[in-house]
């Protein structure tokens, strides 16, 4: 995690989590964009703070009709709005995780605080180098190598299987045949340009390389803003309060 | 001479040749055994089982330890050496006789690893070595089918060594360190075998501390504690964890299983049979001699949840001793209630051998397998066809055909032989097994005693018979002159088909000069690409036969289906007789996906015949149609009656249209088609739907459907591989009725609906019915059912065919009603349904 994005992250207000805390949630950490809980349901929410709705819309908002142009983003959303949409867009891909529908935050209390919420539901993943740190790092290396274009997509296959051989994962590897490595191959490609053409980075560190309920390697947020400035980040609407 | 002159004379086959028959065979060294299937109800076992180990703790634990071990493969160790060490210390059931066990466990497998590596080490230096020669390791790597071999020679190396140092471990007997060296281990080979020991350990630390040991065990050890590996097993093994919830003895056998049931096997066998048979854990195991008794697995049994079916096979017995065994058997049947499978007919197979060479067809001829087969309810049986009838039926007449001067008896054995070598046939004369295995005789076998020794002395009786060429000579020719009687038909099959060719082609050729547009066949086909692909390149195919060398023919695939021919004959022979009142009509939009149909107006009766081309999905083909060339065709949809037919044979028509049409037109093409089909219909009511099953496999990663729809339904889902979690709610939906049903997002509903777990392969059948992607969408959604989680598939309509839908679709009342008979099975209540109708009238009332 970068050192700005540890100074403005996102804090919910003391009540809010203490709501939070009684209804079974977990507190999982926070970042420049969203809070991060796990529901009773196991799901991950990523509460987004009401600062970038806009006001306009806020005041005539009902349920249901809320999209993400109705937000003031910074650029640090935009970048992870764009990440949610490209995991909704390939729902059969299984390297990405599942994003439930863009949606209001449906607590009472918040509607008596007149206050909006909204949040992404995304499905739970398990840390992969709890399994083997030494091999999430060879994830990190060969997402590398794909791309800047030092590996060939007929080789990914073989570096998988036998070349980073771990009976530790192999639960996890065992899932991946040669069509499924390919579309692990494209994905990686795929985010690169999407990376490239909006002046994001690729960020695919060994912990963005996840463990979803299914056995297989999901991808997690992959993308970070390249120059970030305060304006970008925002500054943290909750710290004032 | 004429056939009805022929008056046969049968060789005696009545009980008292049967015992004289008996009597004489022992002289000729004939041999019989049983194969008894049966269902040996659980709660005898239980019984059984209970009396025989008692309230003996060492037996108790000695079975824990050893059976229950094995049978759940917690660790697939060797059991025989467990034994070996269990009888040799004394009998206690100790912490120490365990200890022992796994070191000796240990030992074996240290013993044969280094066996089998001893050599594999050698050849691993000396590749290491030579690493550079890379011939040498590559060839190496060949020959132990490794895919990269220096890197697997890395592995193996370590292993090895590990493997000398686990030794050592071994020889200062340390349990503990072994645990210690798992965690650490870096070899991860190695590890999975320690680890699969230490399960095994830990497993029986489990079991004795559990309730009818746990005082026995405190007495000796005081309180045992294996929380040192407790939280080393947390995070790998929980699964294990729930595995070993056991309480005790009585517990565990309350529901028993193969060994129970062999241990009590073995049991009754000494008391009754005074032998000790031996037990197999699979299906067809080949190690046997002839001298033992077997027990056996069966799979061709359908046991109820309260029975354990197997199969008992006999050694090869002098015949008066298998009469008598066969006495015995019934007596321990009707002791301890064996029964037979009232669901599929069980079987009792008797084999029998004679050191004489056997006339094959002499003895299908003599046997009469068809009046065992009929005493025993067994004709319809497809483990057990009866050679005679198969011989009647197929193999002589086709034989005939190629009938010279060469034929001769010797031409007929053969064909016999082909007959009977077979696993199936009544008469099972396998060329690899020495005995002939009589399948006549089972279904409810173990009430009719005095039949099975019958059929057994008939069984032993034609065998002698087949066994010697001068014994009623006579009478065997004229059996099997009659047998021969039956000459085929001068035209053959092939002749045939060329008719049928000849007709098929005229009605072609004519369809192609005609031009006058009628009929449009909205045709749906599952797995339709291949379907129609292997209907014109498989030999087999009645459709390659049709046309031979004409893969472009728009012949339909309708003829595929066997039972159809006779509605296609008759419309072929309707054509043929009234050429003149026979119109040929083509699509309307498109030459090369001609659709055709025949109408026979002279008598008033319209007939169709359809020839579909090209396979559309339903919505594509309604899309043709609104973009067809003439906008002013009237289209009129005709509910297929035959539609359960085509889905029985993997395929469906949903609906057609016609045009130009009238509703007098519909009605009696609907009655017509109705009338010739129906037959065909009532037929396949009584056969069952197939259902696929869901493979093992997909619990790995499993896909879950939310259907909210007519797929709620069980009787439609049914025919697909799903298993049902239940009722569940898709929160954020609003489910609507248009032309078809639909969710779309609203947050302010909740759509309910039935949550199904398919696999891959379902998914795909069911995109096609849905009309994936052009008709429906389908997205990942959060649904709760059962207050659990699910991310599930949903299918919604796209926002064209929504629009389109919205303005001119209305559901027919058969769609609706499939959807309140779905919502009925599943328990669900019919507040969306009956709202989105209401909904739906008050939108077209507005217009």
């Amino acid at each position: 995690m970068k050192t700005k994005e540890i100074i403005s992250e996102v804090k919910l207000p003391a009540t809010l989590r203490s709501i939070l805390y009684n209804k079974g949630y977990k507190f999982l950490g926070a970042g420049v964009e969203h809070s991060v809980w796990q529901g009773p349901d196991n799901y991950v929410y990523k509460i987004l703070p009401p600062r970038f709705i806009k006001e306009e819309t806020a005041k005539e908002l009902h349920f249901g009709s809320l999209s993400p142009e109705d937000l003031y983003m910074t650029a640090s959303q935009r970048c992870f709005i764009s990440w949610v949409e490209y995991c909704q867009q390939h729902q059969s891909n299984n390297f990405l995780p599942f994003f439930d529908d863009w949606q209001p935050f449906t607590h009472k209390f918040i509607r008596n605080d007149k206050t909006y919420y909204y949040m992404y539901i995304q499905c739970r993943t398990e840390r992969l180098f709890q399994l083997s740190l030494e091999w999430s790092r060879a994830l990190q290396e060969l997402a590398h190598d794909i791309t800047v274009g030092k590996l060939p997509k007929d080789r990914l296959y073989d570096r998988l299987k036998y070349d980073l051989y771990d009976q530790r994962v192999y639960e996890v590897i065992s899932h991946m045949g040669a069509k499924e490595t390919g579309i692990f191959y494209d994905t990686i490609v795929e985010l690169e340009q999407i990376a490239k053409t909006n002046s994001y980075r690729l960020d695919l560190h060994g912990d963005n390389f996840m463990l979803g309920s299914d056995g297989h390697i999901v991808i997690n947020d992959p993308f970070f803003i390249r120059y970030s400035n305060a304006s970008t980040l925002g500054t943290n609407y909750f710290n004032m309060s | 001479m004429k056939t009805n002159e022929i008056t046969l004379t049968e060789a005696a086959m009545n009980p008292s040749e049967f015992g004289n028959a008996i009597a004489q065979s022992e002289n000729m060294g004939v041999l019989v055994g049983f194969e008894f299937e049966f269902c040996f109800p659980k709660n005898k076992i239980q019984e059984l089982f209970l009396s025989k180990v008692g309230d003996s703790i060492d037996k108790q634990v000695r079975y824990i330890l050893s059976i229950k071990l094995i049978r759940d493969n917690v660790a697939k160790l060797d059991i025989i050496s467990f034994s070996k060490i269990i009888t040799s210390v004394d009998k206690k059931p100790t912490l120490e006789v365990y200890k022992n066990y796994i070191d000796s466990v240990l030992s074996s497998f240290i013993n044969e690893y280094n066996k089998t590596t001893a050599e594999l080490l050698k050849l691993i230096n000396g590749a290491i070595y030579n690493k550079y020669d890379i011939n040498n390791v590559v060839s190496l790597g060949a020959k132990f089918k490794w895919l990269n071999p220096i890197l697997q020679l890395e592995h193996r190396k370590q292993e090895i060594q590990y493997i000398a140092l686990l030794s050592d471990i071994i020889r200062s007997n340390l349990l503990d360190t072994i645990f210690v060296q798992k965690i650490n281990a870096k070899n991860l080979n190695f590890k999975n075998q320690a680890r699969k020991l230490a399960d095994a350990a830990r497993f029986a630390l489990s079991l004795l501390k559990t309730a009818d040991f746990i005082t026995a065990i405190e007495r000796e050890f005081g309180n045992v504690s294996d929380d040192d590996y407790a939280d080393n097993y947390t995070i790998d093994h929980k699964g294990l964890q729930s595995e070993f919830r056991v309480t005790s003895f009585s517990e565990l056998i309350k529901n028993p299983g193969w060994y129970e049931m062999g241990a009590v096997m073995k049991m009754l066998c000494e008391k009754y049979l005074n032998t000790k048979p031996i037990l197999f854990n699979s299906y067809h195991e080949r190690k046997k001699d002839s001298t033992h008794w077997y027990i056996e697995p069966d799979g061709s049994l359908r046991p109820t949840s309260e029975e354990i079916s197997l199969e008992f096979v006999s050694p090869p017995m002098k015949p008066r001793d298998a009469i008598q065994a066969l006495q015995i058997f019934y007596q321990m049947a009707s002791d301890y209630e064996f029964r037979t499978s009232k669901e599929r007919k069980t079987g009792c197979h008797i084999n029998v051998s004679i050191p004489d060479k056997i006339d094959l067809m002499k003895l299908a001829l003599f046997t009469g397998d068809q009046y065992i087969l009929q005493q025993f309810g067994r004709e319809n049986n497809s483990y057990a066809r009866s050679v005679y009838a198969e011989l009647k039926s197929k193999k002589i007449s086709s034989a005939l055909y190629s009938i010279d001067d060469k034929f001769t008896l010797k031409t007929i054995a053969d064909i016999a032989e082909r007959t009977m070598d077979s696993h199936s046939a009544s008469i099972s004369a396998e060329s690899d097994k020495k005995f002939i295995s009589f399948r006549g005789v089972g279904s409810d076998y173990l009430s009719q005693f005095q039949n099975v020794v019958n059929a057994s002395a008939r069984f032993v009786r034609s065998m002698m018979i087949a066994s010697d060429p001068t014994l009623y000579r006579d009478d065997y020719l004229k059996k099997l002159y009659t047998l021969l009687k039956k000459y085929p038909s001068t035209t053959t099959s092939a002749q045939r088909t060329r008719k049928k060719v000849e007709r098929i082609r005229t009605l072609r050729n004519t369809i192609e000069s005609e031009g006058i547009p009628v009929l449009i066949i909205d045709a749906y086909v599952r797995d339709g690409a291949k379907k129609l692909k292997d209907a014109f390149t498989s030999d087999s195919s009645f459709l390659y036969n049709l046309i031979p060398g004409n893969t472009k023919t728009n012949v339909g695939f309708i003829v595929q289906v066997d039972k159809k021919q006779e509605v296609i004959d008759n419309l072929i022979s309707a054509i043929s007789t009234n050429q003149n009142d026979v119109k040929y009509y083509n699509s309307p939009w498109d030459k090369d996906e001609t659709v055709t149909a025949i109408t026979n107006s002279a008598d008033g009766v319209y007939r169709v015949i359809f020839y579909p081309k090209t396979m559309l999905g339903y919505n594509q083909f309604r899309k043709r149609l609104q973009k067809g060339p003439d906008k002013s065709l009237n289209h009129i949809r005709v509910q297929m009656p035959g539609s359960s037919i085509m889905r029985y044979y993997g395929w469906r028509l949903n609906s057609f249209s016609m045009m130009p049409g009238s509703s007098e037109f519909a009605t009696k093409l609907t009655a017509n088609i109705k009338a010739e089909i129906g037959n065909v219909l009532d037929d396949l009511k009584k056969t069952k739907t197939r259902r696929r099953k869901l493979p093992e496999s997909v619990s790995k990663a499993p896909i879950y459907y939310f259907a909210y729809g007519m797929l709620t339904s069980d009787r439609i889902m049914n025919q697909y591989a799903a298993n049902k979690i239940g009722s569940a709610a898709l929160s954020g939906y609003k489910f609507e009725l248009l032309g078809h049903a639909n969710v779309i997002r609203d947050n302010q509903h909740t759509c309910q609906g039935v949550l199904w777990q398919i696999d891959a392969e379902t998914l795909q059948e069911l995109d096609a019915l849905e009309g994936y992607p052009d008709y429906y969408t389908r997205k990942k959604v959060r649904v709760v059912s059962k207050n659990k989680t699910y991310n599930a598939w949903v299918y919604t309509m796209t926002d064209s065919s929504r629009a389109n839908s919205y303005e001119h679709g209305h559901p027919s009342n058969n769609y609706v009603n499939t959807i309140a008979a779905g919502y009925r099975s599943a328990g669900m209540s019919f507040n969306q349904l009956n709202a989105a109708i209401r909904e739906l009238n008050s939108r077209f009332e507005e217009q």
